[in-house]
């Protein structure tokens, strides 16, 4: 009988135990980010991880977008090692156990929380672990390339409220098999590139923005007023001027999704928001109510007119 | 904040009509912009393409 798929030979599997002065320690957990399945990065080059992971978390596509959140470990409920024990006294290992943290949050509070309850989609995505010391942990990808962790579980677990003698707690668990981070590991260190503080300023989470109608539509004019969701900031105070343009605006009509055209769009500072006037004869425009779906362009386009960190939502006009 | 800053006009919308339809495509922004023609004359200024730069063999 022939052999097939012969391993490699047992004569190669070792690692030597030797290390230099500076080893690798990894401190705690300061963050994730979701990925997209299949995401995969350069874990050779500082600089060109840097310029991915901005890329992702403004992805314009949601399900191609990257989404970090900054927590601290709750607790490790982490599964021990399951073994086996045999009549005879010998033991052997049956399985690594996994790993099992609740993460949680101060900074972002129930906001955090709702957006991730919502995000029904993104669970079991992969994750990326930032760590406080600045190193970016993920899965071996092979070719020098890392990918996220992939989770047996990833529950965003319901408010805990303030009872009194403890402050209000938003968690989340995440579940993993552990060969992803121990035999298979791949990090990027960032500590000499900004560390955890790199990750806390430049790879921040995207804020939704409610559109609001900011007057009665009057034919093709529509005037509207945008708002963050969670923390009600007038993006008129911050981008007046970035976003009186017509680049910034994506509107379709309701009934078919056809991008319509905008003439221009003008900041309108007596209600804090924007007039947008659209070309009625352009063919996709129809002056039925309704029919005018008003959004921003993606975030990847906002952040190039430098409105970086928003996605919006939409209006019917 | 300068008026002017407070709206965007799109180019390529404008580049395709006349200055009339421009006029009264944004009349009710009048108060924003008084010189609506003017504007017009603006966007397609700014679409006129830059011009070439001189072969070499005009330079000689």
């Amino acid at each position: 009988m022939g052999v097939k798929n012969v391993l490699v030979s047992c004569d190669d599997g070792f690692g030597n135990t030797g290390y230099g002065d500076c080893y690798t320690d990894f401190e705690a957990p300061a963050g994730i980010i979701s990925v997209p399945k299949g995401w995969t990065g350069d874990a050779t080059s500082v600089a060109t991880m840097k310029t991915a992971l901005e890329a992702l978390i403004i992805a314009n596509v949601q399900s191609q977008r990257g989404y970090p959140v900054y927590a601290f470990v709750e607790s490790d409920n982490s599964e021990d090692d399951v073994f086996q024990t045999f009549p005879n006294g010998a033991i052997r290992k049956v399985r690594d156990g996994n790993y099992d943290l609740t993460l949680r949050w101060l900074d972002g509070g129930f906001c955090l929380l709702y957006s991730l309850i919502q995000s029904q989609a993104s669970k079991n995505r992969p994750f990326l672990i930032i760590t406080k010391d600045g190193k970016l942990v993920g899965a071996d990808a092979g070719n020098d390339l890392i990918a996220g962790i992939k989770p047996t579980l990833i529950n965003i677990n319901k408010m805990k409220w303030n009872d009194g003698q403890n402050t209000s707690a938003y968690t989340m668990r995440i579940n993993w098999e552990p060969s992803q981070t121990n035999k298979n590991i791949a990090f990027v260190d960032f500590s000499d590139d900004g560390g955890l503080g790199y990750f806390e300023n430049s790879i921040s989470g995207l804020q939704n923005v409610a559109i609001l109608q900011g007057a009665a539509r009057a034919a093709n004019v529509v005037k509207v007023i945008l708002k963050t969701s969670c923390g009600t900031v007038n993006l008129y105070d911050l981008f007046a001027t970035e976003l009186a343009a017509t680049a910034a605006w994506a509107p379709v009509r309701t009934s078919t999704g056809n991008a319509l055209t905008l003439t221009s769009v003008a900041g309108d500072a007596n209600i804090k928001g924007f007039t947008l006037t659209f070309d009625a004869s352009d063919p996709d425009y129809v002056a039925t109510a309704g029919q005018l779906t008003i959004k921003l362009a993606g975030p990847a386009t906002l952040a190039g007119l430098d409105v970086v960190g928003y996605e919006g939502g939409s209006l019917l006009q | 904040m300068k008026a002017a800053e407070t709206i965007g006009f799109s180019k390529e919308w404008a580049r395709k009509h006349t200055k009339a339809e421009f006029i009264e495509q944004h009349k009710h922004q009048k108060d924003l912009v008084k010189d609506l023609g003017k504007e017009w004359e603006k966007l397609q200024e700014k679409q006129k393409p830059e011009k070439a730069a001189p072969s070499e063999q005009e330079q000689k």
